[in-house]
């Protein structure tokens, strides 16, 4: 499948493009030990550029090949896509990610590919390039692979001892999803993935646990864990049950990360939705949802419930829940606990520290919190202070505003998406993956 | 010596020497006195851990060997005492803005109070130091990613800056770890200093010798600049362009360092 006659600029350019749907190039949480070569790991990660969508760069983010045999409705490298087909060299990829390495483009490389041949070939490419760079090269800097779905599990063993990152791509929300648009791709495959990746990072962890102190540790699999990913908007699943995978996928195989990635339509599948652009609002939502679940200490199954299957276009999702539960607020400042502030719109994570730590020091004043990184626009209807709610301080309003609609007018976003709902069609139920 | 002038030469050395008796004495200046600054110098001639040892003026009162084990020693204890007191200091000399006597002020409160004295987010004091230090924080956050670095003399890979904040020694050991054993150096081309390892050594320069580590030549030619281009502009999703997220995330002042954005890259 190698390209040779493709110029290296002309193949990345190629191969560069045919990446960019995938959203994941967080370069973080790995705690790999220097190799002595070039390179190291960076824990908070770091970001080497923003490209014109918005979107870090903090990986040479590519595919090794864009030829695949499988002909999933919503990719744009699905086999009967009418693009230019290439594949890189083991080399060529070892050069590129050395050569923007040393330069500081990049943290890493992100590899991926398409489906080219049977499943183990294109993952020992994938593990053969990796190789190279830690073994040969003694590149210490951070390697994401993708897992090939269907391929064995000793190759994904092997795989998690060169990557910091290793992710199979969920693709949709339900199985029955991908039997529609990814005929071809099997839930069970990719959950399997997931569950041995899961599993070898626990008996990692533990070899780690009981060879501490001992001059030769077993390498760790993995360090940074695993991620997935899933497209939002190709199919009519609701976000309900999108969250709830995802928190399933959190609880359960402890991923680090899921990603959503707003549908681009890319054909005209008469299985897909007509879009006039990918549903961006709709994917923001969900990473803030996400968020929540993650840093706020919410359960998928609080975000949404049934009577609400779809995030609120108008309103974050944390606000939406604050109005759905009146009786949780006005949240005294002075008394509320850090896991109770986290619920109070217009506080973030640094804030609600702010507010406990210097309740250690003296009395939180609200003229403060502002300065403590507190949005007050929002925080004020949720917050209290010596018994009195915020929203009655001052000449700001009256507790009569603090009726449910009339504040999320008040409280909603100023932007809107006319695609985030015209992706789905009616809802209809569907077979959700099975993680028992 | 509480209460009354403070005088220091401006130097990070002299500064943690102060600080240091803030904290210990539990008592603050009224106000501080920069010596340096006062002589029209701005931290030219010294940076944080890796510079010591270079030439430097010492204070009035204490010889330059004296001053630099008395920092040594202040900055034992200061680096043991949790709130990040320590990373607090250096950043604000790195900020060169005359923050010295809030400094102080919350070093004093530190050494009698203790740490939950550092969370009161209502003292003004605590918010104009965390501002400036944030500033700094944020400038060697973004320069970590932002630095490009180009073959220099000697085949050295260096990355010219002109950072607003004195930051090049912090961002050295970063660097470090990323080159493993390869050699590279950092210079702030706008206080015309320069950081390097070469050989497995530590090197310092000013001046002119600072100068003399940037690359000759800019990105022309370069043929990984050329292949980050053609990346970099591949990597875009057009369906999903947002030119104004872009610019939130890498301010312009920026730009100048990034081939990708039409800057020198590093040269």
């Amino acid at each position: 499948m190698y390209s040779p006659f493709m110029e290296l600029g002309e193949k990345l350019e190629l191969l560069a493009a045919s990446a960019r749907y995938d959203a994941s190039c967080a370069s973080s949480g790995s705690s790999r030990a220097p190799s002595g070569g070039l390179g190291a790991g960076s824990p908070a990660g770091v970001c080497h550029s923003w490209t014109g969508d918005g979107r870090c760069v903090s990986l040479l983010k590519v595919l090794y090949s864009n030829s695949c045999r499988k002909d999933c409705a919503y990719c744009a490298n699905r086999a009967s896509a009418d693009i230019a087909r290439a594949s890189f060299g083991v080399e060529e990829l070892v050069r590129l990610t050395i050569g923007f390495y040393r330069r500081n483009y990049i943290e890493g490389l992100f590899l991926s590919s398409g489906i080219f041949a049977d499943p183990d070939i294109v993952m020992e490419r994938l593990i053969e390039v990796a190789r190279v760079l830690r073994e040969r090269e003694r590149f210490g800097g951070y390697i994401h692979l993708k897992a090939i779905p269907g391929c064995g599990d000793r190759l994904l063993g092997k795989a998690g001892l060169y990557a910091d990152r290793l992710s199979a791509n969920i693709e949709l929300p339900t199985a029955s999803s991908l039997a529609r648009l990814a005929p071809q791709k099997s839930g069970a495959e990719i959950l399997g993935a997931m569950r041995f990746m899961d599993q070898a990072d626990a008996e990692s962890k533990e070899d780690m646990r009981r060879n501490r102190g001992r001059r030769r540790a077993p390498p760790r699999f993995a360090p940074a864990g695993q991620s997935t990913q899933l497209v939002v908007g190709a199919s009519p699943d609701d976000d309900r049950t999108i969250v709830r995978l995802a928190g399933a996928l959190y609880d359960r195989l402890r991923l680090r990360r899921v990603y959503y990635s707003a549908f681009v339509p890319v054909s005209s599948d008469p299985r897909l939705p007509v879009l006039r652009g990918p549903p961006l609002l709709r994917e923001h939502r969900l990473y803030q949802a996400d968020w929540l679940m993650r840093f706020y200490g919410f359960k998928s199954e609080e975000i949404l419930d049934e009577g609400e299957p779809d995030l609120a276009t108008d309103i974050d999702p944390k606000t939406a829940w604050a109005l759905r539960h009146p009786e949780f607020f006005p949240l005294d400042i002075d008394k509320a606990e850090y896991s109770e502030l986290l619920r109070a719109p217009g506080v973030g994570v640094t804030g609600a520290g702010r507010i406990v730590s210097t309740r250690r020091a003296g009395r939180v004043r609200p003229e403060d919190l502002p300065r403590m990184g507190i949005v007050m626009k929002r925080a004020r209807w949720f917050l209290a202070s010596g018994g009195r709610p915020l929203f009655s301080v001052g000449a700001g309003g009256s507790p009569s505003m603090l009726e449910a609609r009339r504040l999320r007018l008040l409280l909603a976003d100023s932007t809107g998406d006319s695609t985030a709902t015209s992706a789905r069609a009616a809802p209809v139920p569907q077979l959700e993956f099975e993680f028992s | 010596m509480t209460g009354g002038t403070w005088s220091y030469d401006g130097s990070l050395d002299g500064l943690l020497v102060l600080a240091h008796r803030a904290y210990c004495e539990g008592e603050p200046p009224d106000a501080v006195a920069n010596a340096l600054a006062a002589d029209g110098e701005l931290f030219a001639l010294l940076g944080p851990a890796p510079l010591r040892g270079a030439p430097f003026k010492g204070s009035s009162d204490q010889s330059p060997s004296e001053l630099g084990r008395a920092a040594e020693s202040a900055s034992a204890e200061l680096r043991a005492f949790s709130g990040g007191l320590f990373d607090t200091i250096l950043r604000i000399w790195m900020s060169e803005e005359a923050l010295e006597l809030p400094l102080f002020r919350l070093c004093a409160i530190a050494g009698h109070r203790g740490t939950d004295a550092l969370a009161d987010h209502g003292n003004p004091d605590l918010r104009a130091v965390s501002r400036a230090s944030r500033r700094v924080g944020r400038e060697i956050d973004r320069l970590s990613g932002l630095a490009r670095f180009s073959p220099g003399p000697g085949g050295l890979f260096v990355a010219a800056l002109e950072p607003d904040a004195n930051v090049i020694a912090a961002l050295l050991p970063h660097f470090a770890r990323r080159f493993g054993s390869e050699d590279f150096a950092l210079v702030d081309a706008r206080r015309r200093l320069a950081l390097a390892r070469r050989g497995g050594l530590f090197e310092s320069a000013t001046g002119e010798e600072a100068l003399a580590f940037l690359p000759e030549r800019t990105g022309a030619g370069d043929e990984d600049v050329a292949l980050w281009g053609r990346y970099f502009k591949a990597a875009e999703n057009p369906a999903r362009r947002n030119a104004e997220l872009q610019r939130r995330l890498m301010p312009a002042r920026y730009w100048r360092y990034l081939p990708e954005m039409g800057g020198a890259g590093g040269a």
